[in-house]
């Protein structure tokens, strides 16, 4: 038994070490086939670009490079989408990081998505894929394990989100299946090829799919019913409403939002944290957007200052806009950047 | 829970640890502990059948307790005849209902009477094709006084739910399996190194060659008049590549972990990817189900119409391939895989002259190999062609598939050759040759490689297995 154990062991830990090595040769997003497939573009490409913007899928589905570079011409902005579905914090700081790092590129301005954390439960299928973890190294575990302990989540949610975390942060260095994504390079092809087709990385719903595809058929049916977007509209409507009793926020989280910003410096890039619409809540960046700098701040969520944003005709889905939504989206980005630089060289 | 999955990656070594460090002081209690984990496994894929094999269980326990109390013949029938009305009546409700009320609507409808329709919505249990015949050999072993009934409930529920081959076999006999709950188990180094190679060599079969043949399997039976005949033959190929694989994957790893936990389970494949004739295959073969038919079925009713002549043999052999293939599903498309495969097995036994072994391919003098290497192919052809049945979802479809495969579109070139997965095929065969005369091919390593060497052809198929697996697929054998 001694024995078989200690090979065992012996045998696992050799596995886990080449894991480990294997992680260094490859691209930082190596579980995610369109922000691999965009980092690649960009470094192929790496002084056309910059801007970028980092977030979800309301940024890469919202955010019209083409609007921005043309609005913001007179400040040499050329911009670039780097969005990509499913991503939240803290993968969106995860990626700013590996971005900054990125000597490569010569960025001026860099725009990052505001979300509360990903909270993903253990019983979501989302563990299992690498997508949901690649990033999950030991230094953003420990800082989930500390947001969680600073959060307003009950004693319940903590443990089902933490164990989520644990057994995705065990996956992420045991499962030897990661090799299927580390070298799969078929299918980041395929995305490049798609990527490099339209050089911003912005391919608006409506006219990224065929009218067959799943996503049309998301799109009929929020026009035939669109409860469910009306009755998001009036809970967002309402906690801007009373923002005032929204104070209590994540320390750890405003503490990484501010370490983000100051590594963003010593690279002579202005970090911009950019706050859409059509979140499902605003608690918690409510309560963290009075405390950020407001050169490093766009808000763009508010229901009463941008109703526009929240109707449904410029709406694909509930969280998404379509084609002509995200250029009203985008055009307001610009401005509101406008904005803040009149404001900068005011102050 | 599938082995292929996390689930089961995280269940295994918990469970190995409890098994050897927590519950080793007391066998009952160990048995216990198998008996729970077991139960846990099935439950993953729905608990509320938990209750039919709890119901199998239970009820073969008590027939083996009357059956020892009761020594009158007409009283033991009877006794047999409750386990086999309990257990056959279980599996025929909730997997022929169905099929049987159809085919029966359907009959009469075609002699011009007309029948309502009523069929029930009924979920398949996971398994109880498996675990019912393994339970129901425990019985039959006890009415016939070929092993003694167990007084152990806990060791009869082990039995029957161990969970490495619950769900997919191999099926056990009680005379061979029971007796091991009743013993210290102890973990000797060998076999858990065995284990272990046999789960990764299982694994590599299952996720790399059976998932890789499935994705151009699926392609062609999912419209097979788009293709051409040279395309549907090379899928058909490609499908029987992928039943063995996958069965024998599983059967591997079910045999691996069983040895992680001091178990020694039957040998469920003999590489019959080295067949030579039809009856040769069948030796080789689900060998676990084969055997079962053949001690419970064939040789009883030949034992009993001996005098009756030849005719009524042959008659018997359709009869219990009629049966294998009707095991296998619902559907008259598993039974005309058997049937076909009685015919073959038929139109072989005048051919056979003497038992050929593993030992005899590759090692034969000049011509031989060629004959040999004739004979394998020959063989892998007919059982190509004979489960298109298999896989095909209805009897229509199947001929269908046959009339488009037998055209002179048989010389075009076939239609998106998988060179992935013919490769990983051709490997995997290559290997079974090498390795033909072990358990597995990668049995005791040890005897000719140093460590190293083992631990490069161990990250080899680790490498593979994870670089190359296909898309993930349920086991195909998880339906019966």
């Amino acid at each position: 038994m001694k024995r078989f154990l200690i090979n065992l062991f012996g045998f696992g830990l050799l596995v886990f070490i080449l894991q480990q090595v294997s992680f260094i040769f490859v691209s930082p997003f190596w579980g995610s086939d369109v922000l691999d497939s965009k980092y690649a573009y960009l470094l192929d490409k790496d002084n056309d670009f910059n801007t970028l913007f980092i977030g979800s899928s309301r940024i890469n589905r919202g955010v019209n490079p083409a609007i921005i570079d043309s609005a913001l011409a007179e400040y040499g902005v050329k911009s670039y989408n780097f969005g990509s579905p499913s991503t939240t914090n803290p993968e969106t700081y995860f990626i700013t990081e590996q971005i900054l790092k990125t000597e490569q590129l010569n960025l001026k301005y860099l725009f990052v998505e505001l979300t509360p954390l990903n909270s993903i439960k253990v019983t979501n299928f989302k563990y299992y894929q690498s997508r949901y973890y690649y990033w999950l190294n030991l230094k953003y575990f420990w800082f989930i394990f500390k947001y969680l302990i600073n959060s307003n989540y009950t004693s319940n949610e903590r443990f089902e989100i933490g164990t989520s975390y644990f057994s995705s942060f065990i996956m992420k260095n045991i499962n030897f299946l990661h090799y299927l994504k580390l070298f799969d390079f078929s299918n980041k092809n395929k995305l490049q090829n798609f990527f490099f087709k339209k050089n911003n990385g912005f391919y608006s719903l409506d006219e990224d799919f065929p009218p067959t595809s799943n996503y049309a058929k998301r799109n009929e049916n929020f026009k035939s019913d669109t409860s469910g977007f009306n009755r998001m509209t009036r809970q967002v409507q309402k906690e801007f409403r009373n923002k005032k009793d929204f104070d209590s926020f994540n320390q750890y989280h405003y503490q990484k939002l501010i370490n983000l910003i100051n590594l963003a410096k010593t690279k002579n890039i202005h970090l911009i944290y950019l706050l859409p619409p059509r979140s499902r809540s605003y608690v918690e960046e409510l309560a963290l957007i009075n405390r950020i700098p407001s050169a490093h701040l766009i808000e763009i969520a508010n229901p009463f200052k941008y109703p526009e944003l929240y109707q449904s005709k410029y709406a694909f889905d509930k969280n998404h806009f379509n084609k002509e939504g995200a250029d009203i989206f985008t055009s307001n980005i610009a401005s509101e950047f406008k904005a803040l630089n009149l404001q900068s060289k005011g102050e | 829970m599938n082995f292929d999955t996390l689930d089961f990656g995280l269940f295994l070594p918990i469970v190995f640890f409890l098994y050897w460090f927590v519950f080793n002081h007391n066998i009952r209690l160990q048995n216990a502990f198998v008996v729970a984990a077991s139960y846990v496994f099935y439950s993953w894929w729905d608990w509320r059948f938990l209750f039919l094999m709890a119901f199998s269980s239970a009820l073969d326990f008590l027939v083996g307790l009357g059956l020892k109390s009761e020594k009158r013949t007409n009283f033991r029938r009877y006794y047999l005849w409750v386990s086999l009305v309990g257990n056959l009546g279980l599996i025929g409700f909730f997997k022929y209902y169905n099929f049987f009320v159809q085919s029966f609507i359907s009959s009469f409808t075609a002699l011009g009477h007309s029948f309502q329709s009523e069929s029930l919505n009924i979920i398949l249990p996971v398994g109880i094709s498996f675990y019912t015949f393994q339970t129901l050999s425990y019985t039959i072993d006890v009415y016939r006084q070929k092993i003694q009934p167990t007084n152990d409930v806990v060791a009869l529920f082990a039995f029957v739910s161990f969970f490495p081959q619950l769900v997919a076999g191999p099926i056990e006999r009680a005379k061979s399996l029971l007796p091991q709950f009743y013993n210290k188990r102890i973990l000797i180094y060998r076999d858990a190194s065995n284990g272990m190679r046999q789960i990764l060599w299982g694994l590599f079969k299952k996720m790399v060659v059976a998932d890789n043949c499935a994705e151009y399997v699926n392609m062609v039976f999912q419209q097979t008049e788009q293709y051409s005949a040279s395309t549907l033959l090379l899928a058909a190929f490609f499908f029987l590549c992928q039943l063995y694989a996958d069965f024998s994957g599983y059967s591997d790893i079910a045999i691996g972990t069983a040895k992680l936990f001091g178990f020694r389970l039957t040998k469920n494949f003999n590489y019959p990817i080295l067949s030579r004739s039809i009856p040769d295959f069948w030796r080789r073969w689900h060998i676990s189900l084969t055997t079962w038919f053949r001690d419970y079925l064939y040789i009883p009713l030949a034992l009993k119409t001996k005098d009756k002549g030849a005719w009524v043999n042959i008659l018997i052999l359709f009869f219990t391939f009629f049966l294998i293939g009707l095991w296998h599903g619902a559907n008259w498309t598993y039974i005309s895989w058997g049937v076909i495969n009685a015919v073959y097995f038929a139109a072989a036994l005048p051919f056979r002259k003497r038992k050929l072994d593993n030992s005899t391919v590759g090692k034969l003098k000049f011509t031989r190999p060629v004959i040999v290497f004739f004979q394998i192919v020959g063989i892998q052809l007919l059982l190509s062609l004979s489960v298109v049945f298999f896989r095909s979802p209805d009897i229509d479809s199947a001929f269908s598939y046959f009339y488009s495969m037998f055209s002179l579109s048989i010389i075009q070139v076939p239609f998106g050759f998988p060179v992935k997965t013919a490769v990983f095929t051709a490997l995997m065969i290559l290997i079974d040759i090498t390795g033909r005369k072990k358990e597995f091919p990668f049995q005791n390593l040890e005897n000719h490689f140093p460590k190293a060497i083992r631990w490069i052809i161990y990250l080899a198929l680790i490498f593979m297995t994870s670089y190359y697996a296909g898309m993930r697929q349920d086991f195909v054998y998880f339906q019966f």
